[in-house]
């Protein structure tokens, strides 16, 4: 399976996901003009990646700000791999990365735990 | 036609709206069984259960987020404000320093002016008033008004290379914007 790979720009996130080592990886800023054409693709690769996913799959979240159709979408992204984990059976962790002192984040990153029930850490990046 | 397609393809809420459609015409439909009807309202309950979940997170990170941007714009706010403080600092300090500067130069002038006018006084004048008057008052009245006038001269002297500076900075200003 390829991997998907995205470099990040001032409204989208860089994003760089590889079935071959399970690790997934979105960060920087997301505020795209069109969020569905953006994250789409991303869904997309998580549906196939399903099929062939590792036994442990990672995912580090570090984004700066997103806007509220991103945070949907962040949604998306993170029930897909909540199929992963219970339809597969397959192990999946997120690290939830945040800059120093962005308490904000941190609690958002709380949100979605609570909602997906994935297994979340938490990273204080420092600046 | 093609801005129905737009407006679809951007719509985030996709799946949501294809249960509703589903339920609609599930209900617009007659001689439904209890089962199937019940198994109907399931799908809906569960989808709307989704939906109340998303939502509630959405509008929590829109608060948070909303809270994230105002605390950053009165930042912002704040640190324009001692910056346009500062920059009123800056130009005070500056006009001062240009004044003093202005000043100094303005003395020199002054000196040498008055230099001069002793010059004048002590190898013209006084000689012409000896040859013609030879009168100590009228040779003291005059080296009193030669006097006087030295300090109408320096303010005059000032305002005009003042003047100056200020068209040279305003110039200067212009160019650089």
């Amino acid at each position: 399976m390829k991997e998907l790979v995205l470099n990040g720009t001032k409204q989208t996130p860089s994003v760089n996901f590889n079935a071959a080592s399970g690790m997934l990886e979105l960060s920087g800023r997301s505020i795209p003009e069109n969020s569905f054409e953006f994250y789409n693709p991303l869904i997309e690769w998580l549906n196939e990646y399903t099929a062939v996913a590792l036994d442990l799959t990672k995912i580090k979240v570090y984004l700066e700000y997103f806007n509220t159709s991103s945070s949907k979408y962040i949604l998306e992204v993170l029930k897909k791999l909540k199929e992963i984990n219970e339809i597969a059976g397959k192990e999946v962790s997120v690290e939830w990365c945040y800059d120093e002192g962005d308490d904000e984040m941190m609690e958002t990153g709380e949100d979605y735990e609570d909602v997906t029930g994935l297994q979340f850490t938490y990273t204080e990046m420092e600046e | 036609m093609a801005r129905i397609n737009k407006e679809k393809k951007e719509d985030i809420y996709l799946d949501e709206a294809f249960f509703l459609t589903r339920s609609t015409q599930f209900l617009q439909e007659e001689d439904k069984s209890v089962s199937e009807t019940k198994a109907e309202l399931k799908t809906l309950v569960t989808n709307y259960a989704e939906l109340l979940d998303q939502v509630k997170l959405i509008t929590r990170i829109s608060d948070r987020l909303q809270r994230k941007l105002d605390q950053t714009n009165d930042e912002l706010n704040n640190m324009n404000q001692q910056i346009q403080e500062k920059n009123i600092q800056l130009e005070k300090t500056i006009n001062d320093l240009t004044e003093a500067k202005i000043g100094r130069r303005a003395t020199t002038f002054v000196f040498v002016f008055a230099l001069a006018l002793f010059l004048i006084s002590e190898a013209l004048i006084e000689p012409w008033i000896e040859r013609f008057y030879n009168n100590f008052l009228i040779s003291l009245s005059i080296k009193g008004l030669i006097a006087l006038s030295i300090k109408p001269v320096e303010s005059l002297v000032e305002r005009s290379l003042l003047k100056k500076e200020r068209a040279r900075t305003l110039k200067t200003s212009e160019i650089r914007a």
